[in-house]
Parts: structure tokens; C-alpha cells; sequence
């Protein structure tokens, strides 16, 4: 299996395959072999390229905290799809999903927002939903006003391009 | 996501649920003390006293439709006289029927029918062992019209349970107090039955009725009690001297039955969500007109909050994905808006891998219907929303329902409704369910009754309208409520929220004791 993990700010590519003495893990492209022990209560002994050494283990969620040699090590699973990805779809423009009416307008032209931002209320067969932000940027144009109706792909806000 | 609109549907929310809780509190446990008095003086158990003795202390027990009723016979007859519910029964999985004797005597009321028709389809479907309850005066003869001829009817419940034997799934019958009429082929149609010495009686006809038809004077006992029916008719197979002893001998009677294999899915060691369930009332609105993030929702329901997204860029109405519920790997329907036709398409796409997959399906809806107006006809909406009615009809694993918010039109039929035969559907307690909104349906309503008053010559002015509009929206509300759809058990239950994963837990497992059998469908109009 292969994962990425990252450990005091730095990224780690991590392929963890079996072999007759147990398990080697392939860390950034160099192999080490490895022994891992569990005495309870995250207690454990930790083999390493034939050093043993005393380890506490605790997890939480995707977040593994290694005590060893009275060091905390913080280790995280990085999602290995969301760790290649790139900046996504950067288009400037929020269209409309579906025909409908503008409920309200929650910015101006110029404004700061942040993402996740509530930028304009929709109604549309029946239901209210928030365009938010996509990303932090300054809206460029409110493409229209309260109570104004709209086409399915209708331009409803758009952000300034984002700065490189 | 501790904006001010969190915080606001937080704590309405946080009063919904604590309706509810109030609500299903009182059908559980307030009863008129003369009715409680009465058990006593009988010297019965009060059911759910009865449930704790036979289900294994420390399990978890998913109680099915405690709110049914909730909104007919004048709130007088408490989850319908008739306890359901998913339980452990030294090791194995059974679905339980209980009558409530401290209910109208047990009294079976239409909606109790419903009820044990629904407990026992329930049982066919997911091949769950049932163990009976029995403590029952009868049909409340009043209403026999609603309950006694029809298919659904009183005479299913004992159709349902022969189907079940023939089926080979076991069924325990517990006699607490009496079977009477159709009562008593309860116990005479289970494969082992347990009869309570002085308190547990079995007849076709009571005393009075005997007297009444022949005029012989019998006693109960001698009519139809414990010995009579262990030493000679055998009707009943175990005499039992105390309720304990009774619910004791069926536990061990479950032991002798054989375990079924359950059907092996995709499973993983459970992880609870990363993002806690309780967040949920922030993000749902009591208004149902409030859109919400489905993908918010699912990462407080299912494992470690992992939710890998299928097509994640195309027919972003209806969010599509895979995750895990308690270890159990599951394919994932949510509406984030209206159904159009690539939504649709969608659907029937990630169904059909599922469906091959042997990957069971979690519908979580909040739907206000399929896309109308000329553009989406001329795509042919009514073509592409028929292909996902087809495939998710059509599929073999099992469905399960959740009723997040709105539940409207087609949209409810699209999304695995209660007509499609979901394993299990739950609805959250702000929820509403109906053909088209309130607003909507009272107006077209009313337009019908002022345009046929306006053939007659009449005019109205504007109070007369609203005075016509008003109670149609009143009614139409009411009926679309949460609460009606759970009263009339239009679903297995009304959940908090927060619970969602647990009852799903429950729920899945449960289904894996029948088999899926292979993938096959109708025809697509393609």
C-alpha cells in the first residue's frame, strides 16, 4: 500500500509492502525494514533497521502522535488524491445551477471575501441555497439584483482573477 | 462552521429534537394509572419491562416506529398499542412484536395491524427471527372496516407469519396474557410458543362470546390456559408458572435455532466520524426551503468522515460516493438540489455499480422533485428520471431511506421512498413529505374552488379567498409533518438525526441475513 504522510512539515511518500521478515516500508524512495510491537496502552516497541526503541502511539482521527526518546513526533495521513491535486477549477465566474430569483445579494463590487462566503441567496424550485465564495478573492461584479429572475447558467457573481 | 446561522439552526433544532424526544418519552412510558393498575392487579409485566428480560443486557435494541399512531385515535393509543424493534436475543439478530397490555388492553387498532404487517415484512425481507409478544384482547371491533378484509389487513399478519416458516426463519410466540380470535394464531402459527400459567389464555372465542354463541359457561383457564393447551390441545408447546420464566424459556429457545449465515459485504473495522454527529443540528435548518451541504451531513454519519465522491463534477445536484457505515461499505445518494437530467443519469449509473458490486445503497434525501419547464422536457427529464426509477427499483442489494428535509413529488419516489421497498426508511423530526409543497398545493387548491365558484357567478373578494386557502394549508401542512408520515408509518420511524449512523448501523446488519441474489433489471429508455 502506499500513503502519504506528513511529519513536521514536510511531505513523506510511504509504501508499506511485506517481506519474510516481516514488514518493509519504502520512506521517500529508501528501504527500511521495520518491527512494530504493542505492549497496550499505546505502548510499543518500534524495530528500525535492526535499532529497537520504546514508542508511545496515540491516534486521533488521521493524526498519530509517536513519543520517542522523549520527542513528540506529529505524523498525518494526507488523502494521496487530495495531495496531488492541483488549484482546481479557477474559473472567476459563479453561474447558476438552475433557473430561479435572486432572494439577496450579500456583497458589492470591490468587496473582500473569504471562502465560504455567502455571496447571494438563490430560490429555485422551492429551495433557497447560498452561493458561496470558491476561494478568497475581491468580487468583481454582482451580475444581478434582488428579486431579478435568471436562466440556468446565468453569470450571478464574479470574482477578480486571483493573483499569481 | 460556527457561523450565526449554525448557531441559529442549532438551536432550533436542539428544540425539535427535544420535542421529539418528549414526544416519543411519553409513548414509551405515560399510561392512565388505571391501566397500570390494572397490570398489576393481573399480575403482568409492563411490556417494556417484558423486553428488557428477553433482549441481552448491554446490546443495542433499534425500536421501529414509536411514534406510530402519534397523531390519530385522539393520541389515545401510543406507538399503536404495539411495540417493534430490532434487538439481540442471546447472540442473534430478531425483530420483536410485542403487544402493549397497558394500551386499551392491547387492543389492536388498524394502525397496530399496520404495524405487526410492517414488524413481519420486515422479518421476510431481511429474514430476521420474530419472537411475538402476545398480549392482545383483540381487533378493536369499532373500527373492524379498517382492518379486518383488505389485503394489508389482519389477515396478512398470519399470512406473513406461514410465509416466514416456509421461508425457515424461526418465530417464538410468548403468551403473556390472551390471544383472542385472530390473536390466537399468533402463538399457533410460531414454530415454538411459551404459555404463562394463570395470566395466559388462547381461544378463538372468549368466555363471553361462548356463552354468548352456545351457552356454555367456561372459565378462561379452562377455555384456554397454560395446561389445557400444553397437556392437550397443543396449541402451545412450554407451560411457564411466572412471566420471568417464560421470557427465560424463549431465550433458550432462540439459542436452539441455528444461526443463520449472513451475507458477507465489504466490511472494515468501524471508526467514528471525525466530525461529530452533534454538529448536525447546526447544519440542518428547521426550514425546509433552507438548502444545506448533503456532504456535511454525510461526513457526521459515516466512518473517519471518508466519503470518496463519484463523478463529483457532473450532475452536482445529487451528491454520489462511497463510504463506510460502522465498518459496512456503502454507496451513497444525497440531493444537493433539484433532480435534472444528468443527475438522473448519474444515479442510474452509480446504482447499477453498486448494484453489481453487491454494494448496499443509503438514500439521503431532500428533494423538492425532478427539474419541470420546456427546456428540461424537450431533454427528455421525464425519460431520464424514469431510468432512475427503473434501476433503483430494480436493484438486488438492499436500500436504505433517510428523510433529511423535504421529501416532495417524484423526487421522493426517484430517491427509494417508502413505495420502493427500502429495507428501512427514517425520517428526521423537521422533515416533511408530500405530493408538492404546502404552498404550492394550497394555492392550486384553491384556485380550482374559485374558478368553479366563478362558473356559478360568484365573485370573491380577498378575505373570502384566504378564508378558503387557509384551512386547505392548515390541513396540508399538518399532513405533511414528520410526525404524520411516522403516525400513519409511512416509514420505520422518526430518528435524532444525530443517531442516523447508529440506525443505519443497525439496520444494514440486519439486512445481511437474506441473501442479495444476483443483479438483473427492466428496460431502460435509453
Amino acid at each position: 500500500m502506499a500513503y502519504v504522510f506528513e511529519a513536521a512539515g514536510r511531505r513523506h511518500d510511504v509504501v508499506a509492502s511485506k517481506s519474510a521478515d516481516g514488514v518493509v516500508l519504502e520512506i521517500d524512495g529508501e528501504v527500511h525494514s521495520i518491527d512494530l510491537r504493542s505492549f497496550g496502552d499505546g505502548e510499543h516497541t518500534v524495530r528500525l533497521n535492526s535499532v529497537a526503541r520504546r514508542a508511545w502511539i496515540a491516534a486521533r482521527g488521521d493524526t498519530v502522535f509517536v513519543q520517542i526518546d522523549g520527542e513528540v513526533w506529529t505524523v498525518r495521513r494526507v488523502d494521496a488524491s487530495s495531495a496531488a491535486a492541483g488549484e482546481g477549477d479557477a474559473a472567476n465566474i459563479a453561474k447558476a445551477p438552475m433557473p430561479g430569483t435572486v432572494v439577496s445579494v450579500a456583497v458589492s463590487p470591490d468587496e473582500p471575501v473569504t471562502k465560504g462566503q455567502t455571496l447571494m441567496v438563490i430560490e429555485s424550485m422551492k429551495l433557497q441555497s447560498a452561493v458561496a465564495a470558491w476561494r478568497d478573492g475581491a468580487v468583481a461584479e454582482v451580475h444581478l439584483n434582488e428579486g431579478d429572475t435568471f436562466e440556468r447558467d446565468a453569470p450571478l457573481v464574479s470574482l477578480a482573477p486571483a493573483e499569481q | 462552521m460556527r457561523s450565526e446561522a449554525f448557531r441559529q439552526n442549532y438551536a432550533a433544532m436542539a428544540e425539535r429534537v427535544a420535542e421529539f424526544r418528549r414526544k416519543q418519552e411519553a409513548a414509551r412510558y405515560e399510561r392512565p394509572k388505571r391501566d397500570l393498575d390494572r397490570l398489576k392487579r393481573q399480575d403482568k409485566l409492563f411490556v417494556r419491562d417484558r423486553i428488557d428480560l428477553l433482549l441481552d443486557p448491554g446490546t443495542p435494541f433499534l425500536e421501529l416506529s414509536s411514534l406510530a399512531a402519534n397523531a390519530a385515535y385522539d393520541g389515545e393509543v401510543p406507538s399503536a398499542g404495539i411495540i417493534s424493534g430490532i434487538g439481540i436475543v442471546n447472540g442473534r439478530e430478531v425483530i420483536l412484536h410485542a403487544d402493549d397490555g397497558s394500551v386499551k388492553g392491547g387492543a389492536w387498532y388498524p394502525l397496530s395491524v399496520k404495524k405487526i404487517i410492517r414488524t413481519l415484512d420486515i422479518a421476510i425481507e431481511n429474514r430476521l427471527p420474530v419472537i411475538h409478544l402476545c398480549d392482545s384482547a383483540g381487533g378493536f371491533l369499532p373500527l373492524q372496516a379498517h382492518f379486518f378484509a383488505d389485503r394489508y389487513y389482519a389477515g396478512r399478519i398470519f399470512r406473513n407469519q406461514s410465509i416466514l416458516s416456509k421461508m425457515g426463519v424461526p418465530q417464538v410466540a410468548i403468551v403473556l396474557g390472551h390471544c383472542t380470535a385472530g390473536g390466537a394464531y399468533v402463538p399457533a402459527l410460531s414454530d415454538y410458543a411459551v404459555i404463562v400459567r394463570g395470566t395466559g389464555a388462547i381461544f378463538l372465542g372468549g368466555p363471553p362470546l361462548v356463552k354468548a354463541a352456545t351457552g356454555e359457561e367456561v372459565t378462561v383457564d379452562e377455555l384456554g390456559g397454560a395446561d389445557l393447551h400444553t397437556q392437550v390441545s397443543g396449541t402451545a408447546d412450554y407451560p411457564a408458572d411466572t412471566e420471568q420464566e417464560a421470557i427465560a424459556l424463549a431465550r433458550e429457545i432462540v439459542a436452539q435455532t441455528t444461526k443463520a449465515r449472513k451475507t458477507e459485504i465489504d466490511w472494515e473495522e468501524p471508526e467514528a466520524p471525525h466530525y461529530d454527529p452533534d454538529e448536525l443540528l447546526g447544519i440542518i435548518s428547521p426550514d425546509v426551503k433552507q438548502q444545506f451541504d448533503m456532504r456535511e451531513v454525510i461526513a457526521r454519519v459515516v466512518d473517519g468522515s471518508r466519503f470518496h465522491e463519484y463523478q463529483p463534477a457532473y450532475g452536482t445536484t445529487l451528491v454520489c460516493g462511497f463510504a463506510r457505515i460502522w465498518g459496512y461499505k456503502v454507496g451513497i445518494l444525497a440531493n444537493n438540489g433539484v433532480l435534472f437530467n444528468d443527475s438522473s443519469l448519474k444515479a442510474g449509473h452509480f446504482m447499477q455499480l453498486c448494484d453489481r458490486d453487491g454494494t448496499p445503497l443509503v438514500f439521503l434525501q431532500n428533494i423538492t422533485g425532478y427539474m419541470v419547464g420546456r427546456e428540461y422536457e424537450a431533454r427528455g427529464i421525464s425519460k431520464d428520471g424514469a431510468k432512475m426509477i427503473m434501476v433503483q427499483s430494480g436493484v438486488r442489494v438492499p436500500k436504505f431511506t433517510v428523510m433529511c428535509s423535504g421529501s416532495f413529488g417524484a423526487g421522493n419516489y426517484g430517491m427509494a421512498g417508502r413505495a420502493y421497498d427500502p429495507r428501512f426508511l427514517f425520517s428526521w423530526p423537521q422533515s416533511q413529505i408530500s405530493v408538492m409543497g404546502a404552498e404550492q398545493a394550497a394555492n392550486v387548491l384553491a384556485e380550482v374552488k374559485i374558478r368553479q365558484l366563478a362558473r356559478e357567478g360568484k365573485t370573491l373578494t380577498e378575505a373570502e379567498i384566504a378564508e378558503i386557502r387557509e384551512p386547505l394549508l392548515k390541513e396540508y401542512v399538518e399532513q405533511g409533518t414528520a410526525y404524520h408520515a411516522t403516525s400513519e408509518l409511512w416509514d420505520d420511524g422518526m430518528i435524532d438525526p444525530r443517531d442516523t449512523r447508529n440506525a443505519l448501523g443497525i439496520a444494514i446488519s440486519a439486512s445481511l441475513n437474506a441473501p442479495f441474489g444476483d443483479p438483473h433489471y427492466g428496460v431502460l429508455r435509453l
